[in-house]
């Protein structure tokens, strides 16, 4: 069943049509990979997404429902976990501050997420999952932290109000093949374990034949299911 | 609610920016706590003196509004030519007892009551002793006559219309006629009408700190028309009146006619230690008897010159009385000649005495002073007559606005130091907002990108601002009541110096047309300069009241909220897509 689905979607940047008459659905429990050269329209897509950016015709549904008609902020507190290039995480917050502040954001009560009792053991247990000790890194600053342990923290962040949907912009750019490839291994968990749908843009071919779905984006639109 | 507790984390976790912010406000504030502070006691030493303060006023002609008058009738500038005109005004304008009276009874609006609480009046003759010799320091007049030599012959002023014209000084006058200066009598015959007159308007009493004290004697019946009277004990000091005692009598006479004598028997001695000179006369030289008698003399003698004048009325004689009348005119400050012993130009030509009439409104507050003076403006006009014509002046509260000069200067000072801080400060916080903002652009997208609402992200960053501002304007209350006080103390101090010292060189504050200074009149009337106690620091308590603080928690959130709304205006800008993607 789709989570995300783009219909018809086209984008144009003044006098620099993008994206034309896009159309695909993303389904839930499955790693799509968005590969492309620059320029063909990767991480404005992702915008799109995510719900920064409106298509300038056509539309995007989320569980069966144009995203443009709901608040825009609710959807993406609520509904997608975006993972940014460079994580865009909140330099004078600690990591567990950084991820109680998405959860926080969103508005979900902690019953709705999970059963842990307190925020900080449900932080903690996030931290975990995406492979960090968080008694070690829990209360340091981003700043203090590695760029590929930024990168978990980001994740952990995007998890945090458990949305259907997580899009990550380039997560392995900055790092390291062994690194890189643990944290697919992280998305693939979230997709194959936890059954979301995750999906990210890559320049790396490695990285993305990993993924379940790989979507080579071509310059106007059109995609290459590889 | 999360969003107050990431404020105030924020505002922890980025000290330096917000002690900068918190350091400019706690400047402002304190800067802004002494001046409020200053304007506020200002205001408490006004009001609460003021309040309760009993103000003797008199009502006057207006001497600027005759001066211009008289420019306008004559098209002249030239004093000597304006001078007859101004007296002849005056003469025509000024009040006797019953036009007083008449101002006595005004009403307060919608009120049977009258604003005036008491009415006192006196009327003074000018006449000359004959076995009584007036009190005279030799000494004195001549260092006196010395510095009148020096003194320059020709005086500018401005005229009330802001023109400056030229007009000789009094040694210059009495050059040119000689005669008239000459004629004025050695002694004043003020009459009142009751003690409590006296205690009013010539500041008798028995408190220590009294102008005037009986020392000898008992005080004559209220408005008796026993000729009886109260001399200075200083005239004993004279070699010629040492002898004279109370229960003697001494005799006096009509400048103008030796014949005419009045007996009037010594019922007490004073002592003047005001050291005041008011009507140009001598404190010592000022016998003090009842209304009745003065009116009861000046009857007399207008019947006994009537008698002899057809005689000598076109003698040379009669130019003298003319300029003795002008002379004791132009000496008191708020009479009026009583135009019931003559009239017209055979006033002009008479030796009989003239008495001079005198009246004081006593009020029992301010507003009601002030509602006087509004009432007398309505009055003349509905009267037909300009509502300019008469002036009510007041040197009680002259003297007590002297006072408080100093603190107005201060306040002044204050206010505008109050106003450029704020300013200064409100644009250095907006700039600071706007470095801050272009320096957190990147926070904003995160938070936009995550799902934060631009209204919560506003309220954020206006929790943060409001934060550090009100607990610098905390600090600076603190801080500015500390220092309010040696501050105020220091400014005021050097305020008063200052004022001490412009009074030195000027000597007593006149009237317009009187001895010379600005014809501009001080708004309260004349006040001795050496009668003005200043308000000095100690006297006011400069404490930071709940009044002040609302004042600041004002300013505060003013402030806050003019920086909070710049840094809003970026953050409504902002497109987090935008942000995010041109993070370098």
């Amino acid at each position: 069943m789709s989570v995300i689905e783009l219909k018809n979607v086209s984008f144009a940047y003044p006098n620099n049509p993008v994206i034309r008459n896009l159309d695909y659905a993303f389904e839930a429990g499955r790693v799509y990979a968005i590969t492309g050269k620059s320029g063909s329209g990767k991480t404005t897509l992702l915008s799109m997404l995510s719900g920064i950016m409106d298509p300038t015709s056509g539309y995007i549904t989320y569980n069966g429902y144009p995203i443009e008609e709901s608040d825009k902020y609710v959807y993406r507190s609520r509904s997608v976990g975006v993972i940014f290039q460079e994580y865009n995480l909140l330099p004078k917050f600690t990591v567990r501050e950084n991820i109680m502040l998405s959860l926080d954001i969103s508005g979900k009560k902690l019953s709705e997420l999970t059963y842990y009792k307190t925020k900080r053991e449900y932080i903690d247990s996030l931290i975990y999952e995406v492979g960090l000790n968080p008694e070690e890194i829990g209360n340091r600053r981003i700043l203090r932290i590695s760029g590929g342990q930024q990168q978990r923290i980001a994740i952990a962040r995007a998890l945090s109000f458990q949305p259907g949907v997580i899009l990550a912009d380039e997560p392995t750019g900055n790092l390291d093949i062994d690194t890189s490839i643990d944290i697919m291994n992280v998305f693939i968990h979230l997709a194959h374990e936890l059954n979301r749908c995750v999906i990210i843009v890559t320049h790396s071919p490695q990285i993305a034949n990993m993924a379940d779905v790989r979507l080579d984006l071509q310059p106007f639109s059109k995609y290459t299911n590889v | 609610m999360f969003i107050i507790k990431y404020a105030l984390k924020s505002i922890s976790r980025s000290l330096g920016r917000n002690i900068l912010i918190g350091i400019i406000v706690l400047i402002i504030s304190t800067a802004a706590c002494v001046a409020m502070s200053i304007q506020q006691a200002a205001e408490k030493a006004a009001a609460n003196t003021l309040k309760d303060m009993n103000i003797s006023a008199q009502l006057n002609v207006d001497r600027g509004y005759i001066y211009n008058k008289a420019q306008e009738k004559t098209g002249s500038q030239d004093m000597n030519e304006l001078m007859p005109e101004m007296n002849s005004l005056m003469k025509e304008y000024s009040l006797d007892l019953d036009g007083m009276e008449e101002y006595k009874n005004i009403k307060k609006p919608g009120s049977s009551e009258s604003i005036v609480k008491t009415f006192y009046y006196n009327s003074s003759l000018s006449i000359n002793g004959s076995d009584i010799e007036k009190y005279d320091l030799t000494a004195t007049t001549e260092a006196a006559t010395e510095a009148a030599t020096e003194a320059p012959t020709v005086q500018k002023m401005t005229d009330p219309a802001g023109n400056e014209v030229e007009m000789p000084t009094a040694p210059q006058m009495q050059q040119q006629e000689p005669e008239q200066l000459e004629k004025a009598g050695d002694f004043d015959l003020v009459g009142y009408n009751s003690y409590a007159a006296m205690e009013v308007m010539a500041g008798f009493g028995t408190d220590d700190d009294a102008a005037c004290k009986i020392t000898d004697g008992t005080m004559f019946e209220d408005n008796t028309s026993e000729y009886v009277c109260v001399i200075n004990e200083d005239l004993l000091k004279m070699d010629a009146n040492k002898d004279k005692k109370v229960g003697d009598s001494i005799e006096l006479v009509n400048p103008k006619n030796e014949d005419e004598t009045y007996s009037l028997k010594i019922a007490a001695l004073y002592k003047d230690s005001s050291g005041s000179t008011a009507m140009g006369t001598d404190p010592a030289n000022i016998i003090i008897t009842s209304y009745s008698v003065v009116k009861d003399i000046e009857s007399k003698s207008e019947s006994t010159n009537n008698s002899t004048s057809s005689s000598s009325s076109n003698s040379k004689d009669s130019t003298k009385s003319t300029t003795a009348t002008t002379a004791a005119t132009t000496a008191a400050t708020t009479s009026s000649s009583s135009s019931s012993s003559s009239s017209g130009s055979s006033d002009e030509e008479s030796n009989a005495l003239v008495s001079q009439f005198n009246g004081t409104f006593v009020f029992g507050s301010v507003a009601d002073y002030e509602q006087f003076k509004e009432e007398i403006k309505t009055k003349a006009k509905s009267d037909g007559m300009d509502e300019d014509l008469y002036i009510v002046t007041s040197s009680d509260v002259a003297t007590f606005k002297a006072g408080l000069k100093p603190l107005e200067n201060l306040k002044s000072f204050a206010t505008t130091f109050l106003y450029l801080t704020l300013a200064i400060g409100a644009i250095v916080l907006i700039v600071i907002s706007v470095i801050s903002i272009r320096d957190r652009k990147y926070e904003i997208g995160a938070l936009a990108a995550m799902g934060l609402k631009k209204l919560k992200l506003s309220m954020m960053f206006m929790i943060e601002v409001l934060t550090v501002t009100l607990v610098a304007i905390l600090i600076g209350a603190i801080a500015g009541s500390a220092a309010s006080v040696p501050v105020t103390s220091y400014l005021l101090s050097a305020q008063v110096e200052q004022q001490q010292s412009e009074n030195a060189s000027v000597g007593k504050q006149q009237a317009p047309g009187m001895q010379g200074g600005n014809m501009e009149r001080p708004e309260d009337g004349e006040y001795d300069a050496s009668k003005v106690e200043y308000v000095n620091a100690d006297d006011i308590g400069f404490s930071v009241d709940m009044f002040v603080i609302l004042k600041m928690l004002a300013i505060g959130i003013m402030l806050a909220v003019v920086s909070g709304f710049t840094s809003i205006l970026f953050i409504l800008r902002y497109d987090p897509k935008q942000i995010l993607a041109n993070r370098d």
